[in-house]
């Protein structure tokens, strides 16, 4: 807990990192509330005063951001998408994380053997391609978003399982440990008490870039049309403006969504990026 | 818990025999196939001596001679392949197994680099406390009141002016002497030093140095100081022991030994102290060549290839440590200027 | 060297093996019914016992994995259930179409973001910098798919400089064969996908190779490089740039990944017959046979890649010691 409150303070230092965190402050909102103030039902069809569907309507006071084919409010539907691209987001990174910590901590730190097998099975998963076998485990064990999370953790881990692995090679070579091992430390509190503490800020990137990654993935998913049936995400709106054939004739049902996407993620990197210079302040910039 | 409670607990003295360690050097899968056998590079080769409560041991060589893996042998950070080590009546080597925390709480270290020895990820009462911690001590008052005292005893007073701080808000100095502090809190009998000085700047060299000296003093503490550095050796070491080749060459009082060294080796290291020796009488024997490969040891004296008095005999036998009680040498042909 | 290819051709053998044996389970363990996936659900009760018995399927499930492992050593797959043709026919023309569009749009991405990115950071602080690494970062972050979309609206629909989809004219080679590729037509259809693949794509390197680039410039040799009289662009060319593309090289087998994925997307949305699409198309038609193969060639693809990209980091590497 402490550590993601150091990583808000770090990030907040920067401007662009301030300026990134309000954006996903207001994400976050919208994906608490946004049922709560959509001024309509997402799934109901809008008629007109002549009693007609309002299909592909244009924005309008009453339909922000006009209707679909079916005469579906799209600003509704929009902001019932915050909550699903950031809790299957969320979840996967989470998931990510602490799959990719472990066994890259497990693996860095005991070598030998242990190291070995653990990697080649990084590298079997590192052969899965990934959109591809998602799609594979989600048609044949149903869509939900659970099923989506547990198909993206499946083969997100394997870099995060790499990098960490990477640091603790680095670190279990530091006198630190040889120190804590020589006061009777076992290997385990070795392990997760000493070494780590020092490999969590790179995880949090991780974390981030993993969110970011998750979010784009779950939009393709639901674009391919292999979304979970029940939610409406972001993915599935673009998802059903593509099949419609029309969207050429409705840019206010295509655009939104993809915008929405591109600001969160962009968001989500930025804060990653603005963390990761703290850490290394060579990496200046923007 | 009163600091000076830990006397008698220290008061054992320290055997080691014959301790080895060897490494080998993996072979790949076509020399396996190719039947070549696994080259064994003896890092330290059967190596002996004695330290008594309060006292200090220098153990002195190039790099590469074995003492840093003597060291971290002694501490248990490494398998011997060979030898024992007895604190008192007790077979150490034995306890590791039976007993690691017991083990770990008589011996402690104090590494080279202040810099990687403290978890940058601590505050410095949680770096000192975890010792404790890890040996099975409840958190609390009394634990924090050791942290304290241990800190103030290694030098860092006031010691709640450091509790709460980061290793990388201390000087070089300071971090070591957190390193001291976290490796008495455990009131060990045996101290190990690798070059704990080497990575300072000169003006807190010294201050380190009277801080060891005094805390072998007032615990009683058995202390390897180990260093390549023979300018400083004179200053906190009662006895001193030059390592060549992962073994003892010659070992005995410090001012004597370097006064009139009795070994080639010792003499043409003490040869290059850039100060003047007292009583330099002799003009400094020359040795050639580098120190020989240690998975390539030659037969005989291991020293011969490289020394101006080596014959015949020492180029076949091996030469076995000889001399009185206080002073060994292992030379066919030791100097005899200054018998003791 | 030579040994270093052995010990990865031989890790590569492995993960092939794992891999392929994974893929098994995955398609007989998941729930539903295990038949339904090697045979068509639309034959009635009688038929299917027959099929499963054709196919071996009453057999235990180790002889069925060996049976499937003896298959896929003569790249026999199985058959469609749709058109009941060899699975490896329809993969194979697939597999030509996907590579002539991912293979040159990724080596363009790379080339591209590597320049250009050793470029800003060369010329770092500017404004151009601030807003070159903003528009990457945006570009990075919108998903492919909808990036596709948009060029489609505004380049085939409102300016109709490209047509929307697909790989030549539907109905102009009712015969496809491999001088379609050498027609205008072809490379109309696509330049837009083309294009959307490699800006989208080049993004990700552009950004690494600036970060690593700025770290580099501070480094002694590039000092010493100028100090020793030679021209700025010797400098970043032959110095700066050079050292830098060996994190960029370590991506590689990631990025990899990210085109196969990226295939999925561009041939779903420009109805382009790549592997990726036939998968899709494959698995709303639950036509498994034809799903596996498509995976399984996408899967030693990817596995072909890292293999070559860990060679390639090998060769650039002057520190690897090949053992």
């Amino acid at each position: 807990m402490q550590i993601i409150f150091t990583f808000l303070k770090a990030v907040w230092k920067t401007p662009t990192g301030r300026f990134s965190l309000i954006v996903l402050g207001i994400f976050v909102a919208l994906a608490i509330f946004g049922p709560l103030i959509a001024p309509h039902d997402p799934m109901v069809r809008n008629y007109g005063p002549d009693r007609k569907l309002l299909r592909l309507a244009g924005p309008s006071w009453d339909h922000w951001l006009g209707t679909t084919l079916m005469g579906r409010d799209i600003a509704s539907q929009m902001l019932h998408g915050a909550r699903p691209a950031l809790i299957v987001g969320g979840l996967t990174a989470l998931g990510t994380v602490a799959i990719g910590l472990n066994i890259g901590l497990i693996a860095g730190y005991f070598g030998g053997r242990i190291d070995s097998i653990l990697m080649r099975i990084t590298d079997v998963f590192l052969g899965l391609p990934f959109l591809p076998f998602i799609i594979v485990v989600l048609s044949l064990s149903g869509r939900s978003l659970t099923t989506i999370v547990i198909a993206m953790t499946l083969v997100m881990w394997r870099s995060t399982a790499r990098v960490i692995r990477a640091q603790v090679l680095s670190l279990r070579e530091m006198p630190f440990v040889a120190a804590a091992r020589i006061t009777g430390a076992s290997d385990l509190a070795i392990l997760y008490r000493e070494v780590a503490p020092n490999v969590l800020p790179l995880a949090l990137v991780n974390t981030a870039f993993a969110l970011a990654w998750a979010i784009i993935t779950e939009a393709s998913i639901g674009f391919l049309g292999f979304g979970d049936p029940q939610s409406i995400t972001w993915g599935s709106i673009l998802y059903d403006a593509y099949a419609s054939q029309t969207m050429y004739r409705a840019p206010w049902w295509v655009v939104p969504p993809g915008i929405a996407i591109m600001v969160l993620v962009s968001a989500v990197y930025f804060a990653g990026r603005a963390y990761e210079e703290v850490l290394n302040p060579r990496l200046k910039g923007i | 818990m009163s600091p000076c409670a830990h006397d008698t607990a220290a008061s054992a003295m320290i055997e080691v025999r014959d301790l080895a360690r060897h490494y080998t050097m993996q072979a790949g899968l076509m020399d396996r196939l190719r039947g070549r056998q696994p080259l064994r590079l003896r890092a330290v080769d059967g190596v002996s001596f004695d330290l008594a409560p309060g006292e200090v041991l220098g153990l002195v060589g190039e790099s590469g001679c074995g003492k840093s893996t003597t060291g971290r042998l002694l501490v248990g950070l490494e398998e011997p392949a060979a030898g024992s080590v007895r604190i008192g009546s007790e077979d150490a080597m034995a306890l590791r197994r039976t007993d690691r925390r017991a083990f770990h709480r008589r011996v402690q270290m104090v590494f080279q680099d202040p810099y990687g020895s403290l978890n940058p990820y601590l505050t410095i009462s949680e770096i000192i406390a975890r010792p404790l911690i890890y040996q099975g001590h409840k958190r609390g008052p009394d634990l924090y009141a050791r942290v304290t005292v241990a800190l103030e005893q290694a030098g860092l007073t006031p010691a709640a002016q450091f509790l709460t701080r980061h290793p990388h808000q201390l000087s070089g100095g300071q971090r070591q002497r957190v390193c001291i502090a976290r490796a008495i809190v455990l009131d060990p009998s045996v101290l190990v030093a690798d070059e704990p000085i080497s990575m300072l700047d000169v003006s807190i060299k010294w201050g380190i140095i009277r801080l060891l000296k005094r805390l072998v003093a007032e615990r009683n503490i058995s202390l390897l100081y180990i260093t390549h550095d023979l300018a400083t050796v004179g200053a906190i070491c009662d006895r001193i022991a030059i390592m060549y080749l992962g073994r003892i060459v010659e070992i005995g009082p410090v001012d004597q030994v370097l006064a009139a060294p009795r070994h080639p080796y010792t003499a043409a290291l003490v040869s290059a102290i850039p100060v003047a020796v007292p009583g330099g009488k002799r003009p400094p024997p020359e040795i050639s060549g580098a120190i020989p490969d240690a998975a390539q040891i030659p037969p005989g004296c291991r020293f011969a290839p490289r020394c101006p008095r080596a014959s015949d005999l020492c180029r076949s036998t091996e030469p076995t440590m000889t001399g009185s009680s206080r002073w060994h040498v292992a030379c066919h042909h030791p100097a005899t200027g200054a018998t003791a | 060297m030579t040994r270093y290819i052995l010990r990865r051709l031989f890790y590569m053998a492995v993960t092939l093996f794992a891999m392929i044996t994974l893929m098994f389970f995955l398609f007989r363990m998941l729930p539903g019914d295990p038949t339904a996936t090697v045979i068509s659900p639309a034959l009635d009760e009688a038929a299917r016992e027959a099929m499963r018995r054709r196919f071996g399927l009453d057999q235990p499930l180790f002889t069925q994995y060996l049976a499937y492992l003896r298959n896929l050593a003569v790249l026999d797959f199985g058959m469609s259930f749709r058109t009941s043709a060899p699975v490896w026919d329809m993969i194979e023309l697939r597999l030509v179409n996907t590579l002539l569009l991912i293979l040159p749009s990724m080596i363009a991405a790379y080339v591209i973001g590597a320049f250009g990115g050793a470029l800003i950071a060369w010329h770092r602080g500017g404004k151009a910098e601030g807003s070159v690494v903003l528009f990457a970062t945006a570009v990075q972050s919108a998903p492919l798919f909808w990036l596709s979309m948009l060029a489609i609206l505004l380049f085939s629909i409102t300016l109709g400089w490209f047509p929307t989809g697909h790989i030549v004219t539907p109905g102009k080679f009712p015969d496809p064969t491999w001088r379609m590729y050498l027609t205008w037509d072809f490379l109309h259809h696509l330049a837009l996908p083309f294009l959307v693949n490699t800006c989208y794509q080049l993004c990700f390197p552009l950004l690494l190779m600036r970060s690593t680039m700025l770290s580099t410039i501070g480094e002694d040799y590039v000092e010493l490089a100028r100090m020793k009289g030679l021209t700025e662009r010797q400098v970043l060319y032959g110095h700066a740039m050079r050292n830098s593309l060996l994190p960029l090289a370590t991506t590689l087998p990631m990025i990899l990944g990210w085109a196969v994925a990226g295939s999925v997307v561009i041939e779903s949305v420009f109805s382009w017959p790549g592997l990726g699409l036939l998968m899709i198309e494959a698995i709303t038609r639950s036509d498994y046979p034809v799903v596996q193969g498509a995976f399984l060639l996408i899967a030693v693809l990817t596995i072909l890649g890292t293999f070559v990209a860990d060679l390639l980091y090998g060769l650039l590497d002057p520190r690897i010691v090949y053992r």
